[in-house]
Order: C-alpha cells, then sequence, then structure tokens
C-alpha cells in the first residue's frame, strides 16, 4: 500500500531529466509568442490578418476551443462522484486540472483579441449596464462562476491528499505543502465530501450555462449566416463534450506511459470514454448534417453561399480534411472498438483523440472565419500573419507549461484510489 | 415621389426598430434570467454549505473565503491586466 502511494506522489517528488528540456522549449515558445503579442500591442492589430470585415480570426477560434476542452475535468469528475463511477476516479484530477488550464487560456484568448486590451476593466465597472443585453457578458459571468467553482472543486478534495504528500516530504516541499493546507483539521474529510458533493450538482448545469452562453454570441446574431441557430447551444456542447474527453484520453495515455501508471490507469477506463467520445461525435457528425442540409435546402441567399463555400468552395479542403481525417475516421475507428469484446489500444485511442481535437479546432476556426470574411458576400479575405501564428502557438506553449509545471504541486491522482483498489 | 415615401417610410421603420429594440419589454427580463440560472446553482451551493450536516465552522469558514478571494481574484486579474497593458497606449 504505502509503495502504490508513494508512486503516485512520485510526479511530486521526483522530476526526471527529460522534465526539464522540455519546459525549456515550452518556455521559448511561450516567449516568442509574447514578443509577437508585444508587437501587436505596439503596433495595433494592423500587424494581424483580421480587418474589417473579418473581425474575428484564430483568437476567437482559441477561446471557443478552450472553452469546449474545459468541460471535460467536470464531465468525469462530476460522473466519478455523483453517479458512482469509480473506474474513472484515477483521471479525475488530471481532467479537473485540464479544465483550469483550459479556463485560464479562454480568458486569456479573448484579452488577446482585443484591440485595446487596458479596456478590459469596462467589462466589470459597466457589468450592470450590460448584463441585460449582451450574450458576451452573460458568457463571462459564467466563465468566472465556472472557473471559482471549478478551482474550489479541485482544491477541498486536494486537501488530504497534500496531507499525506506533506508528511512524506522534506524541506521546501513540506513547507510548500504546508502553505497550501491552510486551517487544517483532523476530520475535515466527512464535511468536505458533503460539500464536494454540492460543488458537483452545482458545477454541472454552469458547465451547460458556459457552452451555451458562448454559443449564444454567435447564434444571437441573426445577420451573419450560419450562426443564426436555435439548437446552437447543444451542438456546441456536444462539441465541448467530445474534444474535452478526447483531451483527457491524450493526457491520460501520455501521463500513464511517463509514471508507468499501466495498472492504476486500466485499459477499460480509455474503452470506456473511448466509446463515449464515439457516441458524441456521431451526434456531433449528425448535427453537422442537419445545419448544412437545412442551410442549403431552403435557406436565406447568405446561409446558402457560405455553406456552399464551406462544402465546394474555398474552404472545402479545409472542410473535408476535417470532417474525414479528424471526426470520421476517429469516429470508425472508435466504434470498431467497441464492437470488439475487451479490446482496446490505448496508443491508436489517444491519437485518435488527437485528431478528434485537432480536427474540433479547425471546426471552430471554420464556425468563425467563413461567416465573417464571405458570409454577408463581402471579400474580407483573411490569412493569419506571423503575429497570429506566434501568438497560436503560444497559446497551445502556455497550457502544457502550466500543466506540466502544476504535476509537480498538484497530487495528479485522488490517493483514495489506492484504498478503493 | 413614390419611391422617396417608401425610403423614407423604411428608413423611419428602421430608426423606430432600432430605438425599440433598446426598451425591448422581452430584451431586458432576459439577460436577467441569463444570468440568474447562472447563478442559481451558487446560492443552492452557498445554502448547502451553511446549512447541511456534517459541518465545521473552520471548514465552511475556509470554503466560503476560498470562494470570495477566486472571484476576487477574477476580477483583480481583469483590473490588473488592464493597467498593466495600458502601459502601451
Amino acid at each position: 500500500m504505502t509503495d502504490n502511494v508513494d508512486r503516485m506522489l512520485r510526479p511530486l517528488m521526483h522530476t526526471s531529466r527529460e522534465f526539464y528540456p522540455f519546459v525549456a522549449i515550452l518556455g521559448l515558445v511561450f516567449v516568442v509568442s509574447v514578443y509577437a503579442y508585444q508587437q501587436q500591442l505596439v503596433y495595433g492589430m494592423g500587424v494581424t490578418g483580421l480587418n474589417d470585415v473579418t473581425i474575428w480570426g484564430v483568437y476567437i477560434a482559441n477561446f471557443i476551443f478552450f472553452i469546449g476542452i474545459s468541460h471535460a475535468g467536470i464531465a468525469v469528475s462530476a460522473a466519478v462522484r455523483l453517479l458512482n463511477a469509480h473506474r474513472y476516479k484515477p483521471i479525475a484530477r488530471i481532467a479537473e486540472l485540464l479544465t483550469i488550464v483550459s479556463l485560464i487560456m479562454a480568458g486569456m484568448s479573448i484579452v488577446i483579441d482585443l484591440g485595446r486590451p487596458d479596456r478590459a476593466m469596462l467589462l466589470i465597472l459597466e457589468y450592470a449596464n450590460r448584463f441585460m443585453y449582451s450574450p458576451l457578458v452573460w458568457d463571462i459571468t459564467a466563465v468566472a462562476t465556472y472557473l471559482v467553482l471549478s478551482t474550489t472543486y479541485l482544491y477541498l478534495p486536494m486537501r488530504r491528499d497534500i496531507k499525506v504528500a506533506m508528511e512524506r516530504s522534506t524541506g521546501w516541499r513540506a513547507r510548500l505543502f504546508k502553505y497550501m493546507l491552510p486551517l487544517y483539521e483532523e476530520g475535515e474529510e466527512a464535511t468536505i465530501d458533503r460539500l464536494s458533493f454540492w460543488l458537483a450538482v452545482t458545477i454541472l448545469p454552469v458547465m451547460v450555462m458556459v457552452h451555451t452562453t458562448v454559443a449564444w454570441i454567435f447564434s444571437l446574431l441573426s445577420s451573419r449566416p450560419l450562426w443564426f441557430n436555435a439548437f446552437a447551444g447543444p451542438y456546441y456542447i456536444v462539441a465541448a463534450v467530445a474534444s474535452g474527453i478526447a483531451s483527457v484520453m491524450v493526457i491520460a495515455a501520455v501521463v500513464r506511459k511517463i509514471y508507468h501508471w499501466e495498472d492504476i490507469i486500466k485499459p477499460d477506463l480509455f474503452r470506456g470514454l473511448s466509446n463515449f467520445t464515439a457516441m458524441t461525435t456521431l451526434v456531433y457528425l449528425y448535427m453537422m448534417m442537419a445545419e448544412q442540409l437545412a442551410a442549403l435546402f431552403a435557406g436565406p441567399s447568405g446561409e446558402v453561399f457560405v455553406s456552399e463555400e464551406w462544402l465546394f468552395g474555398s474552404f472545402a479542403a479545409l472542410f473535408w480534411l476535417m470532417t474525414t481525417l479528424g471526426l470520421v475516421i476517429p469516429f470508425l475507428y472508435m466504434l470498431v472498438q467497441a464492437f470488439r469484446k475487451d479490446y482496446v489500444n490505448i496508443e491508436w485511442t489517444a491519437a485518435m483523440s488527437l485528431m478528434l481535437v485537432i480536427a474540433f479546432w479547425f471546426k471552430r476556426y471554420m464556425i468563425i472565419v467563413p461567416t465573417l470574411s464571405i458570409g454577408v458576400q463581402q471579400v474580407g479575405i483573411y490569412s493569419p500573419t506571423w503575429t497570429e501564428i506566434a501568438i497560436l502557438l503560444g497559446s497551445f506553449a502556455l497550457p502544457l507549461l502550466l500543466y506540466t509545471v502544476l504535476t509537480k504541486v498538484v497530487p495528479l491522482m485522488e490517493l483514495e484510489v489506492e484504498h478503493d483498489a | 415621389m413614390h419611391e422617396m415615401l417608401v425610403y423614407l417610410a423604411l428608413a423611419a421603420q428602421s430608426v423606430a426598430s432600432a430605438m425599440e429594440s433598446t426598451v425591448n419589454p422581452l430584451g431586458r427580463p432576459l439577460g436577467l434570467i441569463v444570468v440568474g440560472i447562472i447563478e442559481a446553482p451558487v446560492v443552492v451551493l452557498l445554502l448547502a454549505a451553511l446549512i447541511g450536516k456534517p459541518r465545521s465552522p473552520k471548514i465552511t469558514g475556509l470554503f466560503l473565503g476560498w470562494v470570495f478571494v477566486m472571484f476576487g481574484a477574477f476580477i483583480g486579474a481583469v483590473f490588473f491586466l488592464s493597467y498593466l497593458l495600458g502601459i502601451f497606449y
């Protein structure tokens, strides 16, 4: 038993040689992106490919993407707590961490997209005047609430694991864990379990509202083809759940390999997540087909135009590549795997999940760019500049960096898993 | 002449609809309803924290403190970023 606890706390206590070059590379990419952002601040949005017609581009695609990824943590963790799905417990905290890192990145994506980020404080100063009318303000409200509840949901149950880590460590690590454990009292677990249960109950509707309000930012604009859509909320939520769970599978496979947790993060866990992802991807493909069919068959002229550009025009290559390679092939792989009894190939499942995640990023790009650049039949050619690409790369390096550093501070696994075993 | 009247009527119509949209009786409560739906679970959570059992004043205090500090951190981060990035303007 002791041996297992030590293995679970290993990421906190030991740092491999590969850790430092990995962090250094991510740090370097991030520094380059900070330079690019500095250029954007100094010279204005003119250094990006954005223009009067295409006012949103890769930054807003990133925002929707990260909000989507953030759904995974709470979905998995709440399922563990509310549905007694104990077999997913080993990855619950891995997923919760992903939620928090993704939410931070979503917020940063909005700030990066602002031409005058120094005016971001107006969101708070003018809140009372804006929340009546603005879906953007509803979304900020939902994201802030979700972030606060998610950090609480991560921290409270983690206290018992921090206590164990503190008892097993010395020097600066022991002091750090002590600071992370204010007001500790013996027997607090029962109160924390009750609070965590209620957190799980209340955080789920907030999670749904977060992506619904993201969808409303677009779908309440009636003049934008393919945005004005009554089922945008559910449509976005399905994409969020599929891409989020796929991200969890990728990270869980990597963590499992690095820390040799093959006996803790078991194959049947991947099988369950893979089956669920296949189902949500199928629902998403169905919704995508329904959206395109309605637009092409009887949509207003703008909808027909944008839809034709998606399927047969200037965005067709990207659309079909994304749909076949990123959605259909992973779905078929996971479906075939689901029908093979007791079979799961973790490496291939992780690879297919990664393809899904990438495809969902491009899907978010497809939501934004065609509608804005050609949606009102104007010529608003959009092509991301090196500044945007550098910031984009940085926005992927930073969450990886944050996540990697957090694995050195936060126990990656609930130690109860060990007791359950 | 007829076309001129049509254009004038259309212009008046668009001005009227634009003016009405800011005081739309359906639009005003919609924001309240949405924010209410978003924040309602937080109210449930706070009630559950305060009146549920088993209860520990220390842990309940820690929980409430954490929630308020996190909200403060979010708002503080927005202000901090605004001031920090303001040096470029």
